[in-house]
């Protein structure tokens, strides 16, 4: 039986305003629908404003007001943007349109502590999302919902009895059927179920005594709950505009704030952050924030946002922000720091390893967001005769299985050593110059070794390689190009 | 100093682990133990010596406060052109860093291309070097204060040319806070010149065209004062086994010609020049 599930509703009034306005603005708001007022906050109803009025109205009233157009698309999108955040309290979340998300909550109160500490917790994150909520508990889905819109708080005993005084027009019935009910003197809910189901079933049809038994629980009532995906997106509307770049740094705070949530609630760790920076007026602008690692601390991802930010150009006027990611991985483990990020250092006087890779890895997101992602490289080394050929850049972090050259490669390099620095293109010695670099100040010390080899790809190389001192004492690597005949540096023995 | 210097301490050698106890050279593992654990000796107490790591060369060793290079602050090279082995000099404690520990050893701006083959040769763990390359002066210096404070280099070299005191100074100051070695490859130009890093090596090549050695001065360093002259010889081995090689392969190459009945011009100038010496 449906009695022993407890649903909590949360009903969004204002939301159709809070999708635009979620920075709290001492403006005065109106949501419009085909020029007319559909909604307003509490600042345009100070004004003397009221629902219905046109636009060319509220204008007359007073010229400073801010009008959008409703978006109920976008209503619906931060529904299930709510709905995924209360993902964290139980897996039992489904979205009522227009403007409920409602929770099944009987399996969660042991582990949370009670339903007073799980409302508490809701309207407190609710709020700093600037979302006015209205909270309602009923023992059965629709009449929490009752419960929420009317805000009438929370029941946990009799659903017929909770919702005596709960007026009917609150109910999801046809306006006429509220009418007809008026005109015969039933009010409220009390009233309602004093009739015979029956005789209201005759009169008004059995979808309607149906919506009634699902109300008060004597049929259940089967919902459908939203699936956990895995996908964070959220937005700030900026009113007024800003054009200065640090003042961006707020709300980006509180998104990365609100990523922040999202990935602890799920265990998830990203590496990719997308910032959309828009304005009506410009084309939007986006900032990608790449990570060396999947992370989920706050204070690294702002401070790779900022540096970002420092780099990027922006549009003069920005009036939404939004924050996308969509890249997560598992979080291995999430047993938290028990000092508070303390470092400690283990008796050998090194650090565990594994802050040590965190320290690492910070270093290159660091250095890659303000540089750009070609400016931190690691080395390895290739297996080919030319010596520009013989190593390559590699992604840093990403650490190969280390060939152990063979000990006959070993004993060649003892006998060809090869310099520590190479030259980034060979440089042209000349041959009379006086200058102490010219071949006739060079004297050879060892060599030559012939490296012949690339006549079958594009890259051929003929060379007869020595190592050279100069007057001055500089080691060096050069060659004899076999082909051009010419003589030429390729390395300094640094 | 006393004669016997093992008089002085009350250390029992067994009851510290992993200080390499050579037991049948005591006053050996003294020195391993004073380098890697941070004790020193009691002449000595008015320096703060930090763990150390060997240099790889006995002679520098010994100059070194510490019995070998720091671990962190910054360490001035002051040498006179590029390829007297200044890099070389700094390999053996590299790439025994690059093993041992779990952090970067960075490179920022290097001049030329570190030569991947060559840095494994010297035992460098490749997977731990990184190299960090940026256009501007102020991202240069960005980087590099960022790198040595971020606390995940065990060190850092770099090779700046214009680099003001009190920034070396914020270097300093960075290196300490990070546990960072910072190494700055600067021109001998500056060696008259003060400057805030704790640690100050000039180098300079023997001029003679024969020999490899290379004239090291300690111009500063904590306890102590300037050291005498000396001289290192790195890739010694390049002049032992020249006579012999070189003859044995200028036949090779040429029989190798022969064979492959290649133009035979060059090969006769590259032994030309290799039997004139020039």
């Amino acid at each position: 039986m449906e009695s022993k599930k407890l649903w909590l509703c949360l009903c969004f009034p204002n939301l159709a305003i809070e999708i635009f306005t979620r920075d709290r603005t001492k403006e005065a708001v109106l949501i419009t629908e085909k020029k007319i007022v559909v909604f307003l906050n509490q600042e345009a109803r100070n004004l003397g404003l009221k629902p219905g009025i046109s636009v060319a109205e509220a204008l007359t009233i007073n010229e400073s007001v801010i009008f959008f157009e409703r978006n109920k698309s976008r209503e619906i999108e931060k529904l299930s943007q709510i709905a995924q955040w209360s993902y964290r309290f139980t897996p039992n979340v489904s979205i009522k349109k227009p403007k409920s998300v409602l929770l099944e909550l009987s399996g969660s109160l042991k582990l949370f502590g009670g339903l007073k500490k799980i409302q508490q917790e809701i309207l407190k994150s609710l709020g700093e999302k600037g979302l006015s909520v209205q909270v309602g508990v009923n023992m059965s889905p629709l009449s929490a919902q009752c419960f929420s819109e009317a805000n009438a708080g929370t029941n946990l005993k009799d659903i017929k009895t909770s919702i005596s005084s709960i007026p009917i027009h609150i109910l999801e019935i046809e306006q006429k059927i509220v009418d007809s009910l008026h005109k015969m003197g039933v009010y409220n809910c009390g009233q309602l179920f004093r009739l015979p189901l029956s005789d209201l079933s005759r009169r008004f049809g059995g979808q309607f005594t149906l919506y009634l038994k699902k109300l008060i629980g004597t049929i259940p009532d089967p919902q459908i709950f939203i699936e956990n995906k895995p996908y964070f997106k959220s937005d700030i509307t900026l009113i007024p505009e800003i054009s200065d770049k640090n003042s961006l740094i707020f709300p980006m705070r509180r998104l990365i704030g609100e990523l922040n949530e999202f990935l602890d609630a799920r265990k998830l760790l990203t590496d990719s952050l997308l910032f959309k920076i828009s304005h009506r007026n410009y084309k939007p602008k986006t900032l990608s924030v790449l990570l060396a690692k999947p992370e989920k601390d706050l204070r690294i991802f702002l401070m790779l946002a900022k540096l970002k930010l420092e780099k990027t150009d922006l549009m003069p006027e920005i009036d939404n922000i939004c924050l996308l990611s969509e890249r997560f991985s598992k979080s291995k483990d999430d047993s938290g720091d028990l000092f508070h990020e303390t470092q400690f250092r283990q008796k050998d006087g090194y650090f565990p390893s594994k802050t040590e890779e965190k320290w690492r890895a910070q270093l290159i997101n660091m250095m890659t967001a303000k540089l750009g992602p070609d400016s931190c490289y690691t080395l390895s080394t290739v297996s080919d005769h030319r010596p520009e050929l013989s190593w390559s850049k590699e992604q840093p972090g990403q650490t190969k299985n280390p060939i152990k050259p063979s000990k006959q490669m070993d004993s060649d390099k003892e006998e060809n050593p090869r310099p520590l620095l190479l030259l980034k293109a060979p440089k042209r010695i000349p041959e009379k110059n006086r200058s102490p670099d010219s071949l006739e100040t060079l004297k050879i010390l060892r060599g030559p070794e012939r490296i012949d080899v690339g006549w079958w790809d594009n890259h051929p190389v003929a060379r007869d390689y020595f190592i050279a001192r100069n007057s001055s004492g500089a080691l060096y690597w050069i060659y004899y190009d076999l082909s051009s005949n010419k003589w030429y540096l390729h390395g300094i023995f640094s | 100093m006393p004669k016997n210097p093992i008089s002085f301490y009350t250390v029992y050698l067994y009851s510290i682990k992993g200080a390499g106890i050579n037991k049948s050279d005591p006053k050996k593992s003294l020195e391993n133990l004073m380098r890697e654990t941070g004790l020193w000796k009691a002449s000595k107490i008015d320096n703060e010596y930090g763990q150390t790591v060997s240099s790889g060369f006995e002679i520098l060793d010994k100059e070194l406060p510490g019995l070998g290079w720091p671990q962190s602050g910054v360490t001035e090279v002051l040498y006179d052109r590029t390829g007297i082995g200044e890099l070389k000099l700094m390999m053996p404690a590299i790439s025994r860093l690059s093993r041992s520990q779990n952090r970067w050893i960075a490179l920022i701006n290097p001049p030329h291309i570190p030569y991947a083959p060559a840095l494994e040769h010297e035992g460098v763990d490749l997977a731990r070097l990184l190299i960090i390359t940026q256009k501007t002066q102020g991202d240069y210096l960005w980087a590099l204060e960022k790198s040595i404070s971020s606390k995940s280099c065990r060190a850092v070299i770099a090779w700046p040319n214009q680099i003001k005191d009190a920034q070396v100074r914020r270097l300093q100051v960075a290196s300490r806070e990070g546990n960072c070695w910072t190494i700055l490859l600067r021109s001998e130009r500056l060696a008259s010149r003060t400057s805030p890093s704790e640690l100050r090596v000039r180098l300079r090549s023997c001029r003679s065209a024969e020999s490899t050695n290379m004239r090291v001065k300690i111009l500063k360093r904590h306890g102590s004062w300037q050291s005498p002259e000396f001289k290192i010889t790195l890739l010694d081995k390049l002049h032992q086994k020249r006579k012999t090689l070189t003859r044995k392969k200028t036949i090779l190459v040429s029989e190798e010609a022969n064979k492959k009945k290649l133009s035979l011009t060059p090969i006769n100038i590259s032994a030309a020049r290799q039997s004139s010496g020039i």
